[in-house]
């Protein structure tokens, strides 16, 4: 019976042996074991933690969030507890449960972003995912991942405090993908994990029968939101993005942007992908992770591919 | 390590749907049979469904509970509701939950306020109180008459007339009274919530408030009863990506030790003490 051999769906990143690809993205899956009302969260490769700062923080103010045609645009500005309660609550729930985590981290400063990365390396941390693409918070964040000098400075500085493995999460919101790419794997980087949710905006223009609603010189303007977008309309951009950087990191690329169903697993192994990320479509489909999981084992082995290596071989192409 | 074995026991559900209702021009109710929910679910909390080309799951309070089926009540008003018209018998749906945290019931005398489709949770409550055998009287506020298809099998339709003198209209369940107040006045008291509440109170003497609805009512419930001295519990709304307490995207300000802290109105509500709203 061809069922009794279970295929190799194992990737490597770095030093993190994960035992299969399929991830959940920071922000889409809590801290750790939220999810258990809906599937076995250890039977993921890993689970990105929520972003944790080195204090905890409120976030924005409503609105937050807003559904557009096929995406989600959300503006929560890294409501998280902090790494200090993050260590004493969630860490304890992880290990207890088996849950293989990468905790993103978020600074505001270098510094914030070194000490983290110390507080991981005491706590035996296996990988971080650097958050440096939030769109949502003022400082820091999103502009380290913009300028190679600053992202370099910041990659490196991290590398020389932590030992395990280091993934590097990009925003499609740059000029030039492949030297943002080239720059966090030049500064010691074990991965990149992209993309990051889309700067975007929605509002809404009202037209009443008198004209403009509310009135020229109301003066209250429009209901609106800024933040980062996600979803399977942000899909093409991100499938974009890891082709162009593919041709010019040899690190391992985690994919994820509007990653909703199996096909789109495969799409992302196609264009350079060694793993990817569900994040919005847990929103819709809390178990959609794990089904990847078990669609990934059936289809190796239906299609006879002994490992996942084989598998990402006879997808990828010189589009 | 040894995982707990019991996974999925919120969903995702693939439901049947047994009938939709019209129960006034926008407003229908909605049954399905899933006997996990039927048998978890409690007032005030809800359920997520997903609604065809959506994005997000459209989250709603279960208004009735019984044997190994449920209902929710919904006004047509978007894509996703405009969805959920189109089920009829035999569809199937598919379904998380039951999700959040519901009221909390105490042996008071209790008054239980719904307001527009805010009935949908206080009908399910009143079930309950029905049930306990705890003292309780029923307010729906609603723009009309939603009650006379909500109440199968309430012979006593009389009562559902439109009162006069804006008297309290008769008891029709047991010892319990349901009270209408229609904008239209086309049952019960006619009006809007404010013409009538103080009355009302007066007359009941609630020692506890249970209430679901828009915003302003709720907050217009909660400032009235605190002149009375009685708790309110509010089952509040808002949009939700997850539902499930993770995005942090439907988060309300709830004073927690005189500290405004932020709450995820998903999982660490819907319900609330009324009080502690920061509105």
């Amino acid at each position: 019976m061809p069922d009794l051999i279970k295929p190799d769906t194992s990737v490597n990143i770095g030093k993190l042996k994960l035992k299969n690809p399929v991830l959940t993205a920071s922000g889409t899956f809590g801290y750790a074991n939220e999810y258990d009302d809906f599937m076995n969260v250890a039977n993921l490769g890993a689970i990105v933690t929520k972003g944790i700062t080195l204090n905890p923080r409120t976030g924005n103010l409503q609105p937050r969030i807003k559904e557009v045609k096929n995406g989600l645009i959300n503006s929560i500005g890294l409501e998280n507890i902090g790494s200090h309660n993050f260590i004493e609550q969630k860490l304890p729930v992880l290990r207890d449960n088996n849950i293989n985590f990468i905790i993103n981290i978020a600074g505001e400063s270098v510094e914030e972003y070194v000490e983290l990365a110390k507080i991981c390396q005491s706590n035996n941390i296996e990988a971080i995912e650097l958050n440096l693409s939030c769109p949502n918070v003022k400082s820091g964040c999103l502009e380290f991942g913009k300028d190679e000098e600053t992202l370099y400075k910041l990659v490196s500085e991290v590398r020389n405090c932590f030992d395990n493995t280091l993934i590097v999460k990009l925003s499609s919101n740059v000029s030039f993908p492949e030297r943002i790419a080239k720059t966090a794997e030049n500064a010691g980087a074990d991965a990149i994990s992209a993309i990051n949710t889309v700067k975007a905006m929605h509002l809404e223009v009202n037209i009443a029968a008198a004209g403009l609603f509310p009135a020229r010189n109301d003066n209250i303007g429009f209901k609106y939101i800024k933040g980062g977008m996600s979803g399977s309309c942000i899909k093409p951009l991100a499938l974009n993005f890891i082709y162009e950087i593919r041709q010019h990191v040899s690190i391992p690329i985690i994919g994820m942007g509007g990653i909703s169903c199996f096909q789109d697993m495969l799409e992302f192994f196609a264009v350079g992908a060694d793993a990817i990320q569900v994040g919005t479509a847990n929103f819709t489909h809390p178990d959609l992770s794990e089904t990847l999981v078990s669609e990934l084992n059936n289809f190796m082995k239906q299609q006879n591919y002994e490992s996942l290596a084989e598998l990402v071989r006879d997808l990828r192409y010189e589009y | 390590m040894q995982l707990k074995t019991q996974n999925k026991i919120k969903g995702p559900h693939i439901v049947e749907v047994l009938s939709n209702i019209k129960l006034s021009d926008d407003t229908r109710k909605l049954t399905f049979e899933n006997k996990t929910i039927a048998e978890t679910v409690k007032p005030g909390q809800f359920v997520s469904i997903l609604c065809e080309d959506l994005l997000l799951r459209r989250p709603f309070s279960v208004a009735y509970v019984k044997d190994d089926t449920f209902e929710i009540i919904y006004k047509i008003k978007g894509k996703g509701t405009k969805y959920l018209s189109s089920l009829k018998n035999n569809d199937s749906a598919d379904i998380i939950g039951p999700l959040g945290n519901g009221f909390n019931i105490e042996n008071k005398n209790s008054l239980l306020i719904g307001c527009g489709v805010g009935i949908a949770p206080i009908n399910f409550l009143s079930d309950i109180f029905g049930k306990e055998k705890i003292k309780h009287t029923i307010l729906f506020c609603t723009q009309t008459n939603v009650t006379l298809n909500l109440f199968q099998g309430l012979s006593n339709s009389q009562s559902l007339l439109k009162s006069q003198n804006g008297q309290i209209p008769n008891q029709v369940r047991n010892d319990n009274s349901l009270v209408l107040i229609t904008e239209d006045g086309s049952a019960g008291l006619e009006g809007r919530l404010n013409n009538h509440l103080e009355n009302i109170i007066n007359e009941v003497k609630p020692e506890k408030i249970y209430t679901c609805g828009p915003n302003p009512a709720m907050k217009y419930i909660v400032q009235t009863a605190e002149k009375h001295e009685i708790p309110v519990e509010v089952a509040l709304e808002r949009d939700f990506a997850c539902g499930t307490g993770v995005c942090m995207g439907c988060v309300i300000q709830i004073k927690e030790n005189d500290k405004p802290v932020n709450k995820r109105i998903c999982k660490d509500g819907p319900v609330f003490k009324g009080s502690e709203v920061l509105w």
